[in-house]
């Protein structure tokens, strides 16, 4: 069971619209390391082991993780809230906004839809472990970049 | 703790919360560790008196906490993804 609680995990209160940067952003939501596919990834990981730490650690991770989708999510709507039609076309944001307008969808920066490819889930806790050391890798590095 | 307003109770019971997320996370692997649990018991209460002052005074963060009789204010705003500035 999952209780909403009606704040963000970490507050976002973005002043000023960049629908450039937003574009950017938006790949971390449903892009191929983004948060849709980590908490999908270790929430349907967890009922591979009967290790009591491991079962533990997975739900709590997971359920971090929708929090972090939420953050993702507030910031790419912070940034094109109220955005003009002369700034959605010079930004480039228009090929989005034909589909989504100013909606939260989630896909990686280049348009491609979140899709459950970039995970798995193999039914083997060891394996899947090495697989969530690869994710995290890989999302690190998209966060120094 | 009362002489908050809504706005800063509520960043307070994020901090508080974010310590708690974490400490969780290494009590998952290390659930006898007498020092992380002594750490996670010291923000859990700090959280719950933050919590609890902030629901009776602003409204519930989760829909268990609807008091009032008369309304669903759960519906009320903020809703975390708005912007301060649009509430």
């Amino acid at each position: 069971m999952f209780i909403y609680e009606k704040r963000l995990q970490f507050p976002v209160n973005i002043k000023e619209t960049n629908a450039k940067l937003a574009q950017d952003i938006i790949s971390q939501y449903g892009g191929p390391d983004g948060e849709m596919g980590a908490s999908m990834r270790y929430l349907s990981q967890r009922y591979s082991t009967k290790i009591k730490n491991v079962q533990a650690v997975l739900t709590d991770i997971g359920t971090e993780e929708l929090g972090h989708l939420e953050i993702v999510a507030t910031i790419v709507h912070q940034l094109t809230a109220n955005l003009s039609m002369e700034e959605i076309k010079a930004s480039g944001f228009d090929k989005y906004y034909t589909d989504h307008t100013l909606g939260i969808w989630p896909q990686a920066a280049g348009g491609v839809p979140f899709n459950a490819c970039e995970f798995q889930v193999k039914g083997d806790i060891i394996t899947d472990l090495f697989e969530d050391m690869a994710a995290d890798a890989a999302m690190t590095k998209n966060k120094n970049r | 703790m009362n002489k908050m307003n809504q706005q800063q109770l509520l960043h307070f019971i994020t901090e508080v919360s974010f310590a708690l997320d974490d400490i969780a996370l290494y009590l998952d692997t290390h659930p006898k560790c007498q020092q992380g649990l002594a750490c996670y018991e010291n923000y859990k209460s700090m959280r719950t008196q933050a919590v609890k002052d902030y629901t009776t005074l602003y409204g519930p963060l989760n829909r268990y906490q609807v008091n009032d009789c008369n309304y669903f204010d759960w519906v009320n705003k903020p809703w975390p993804w708005e912007r301060e500035c649009d509430c």
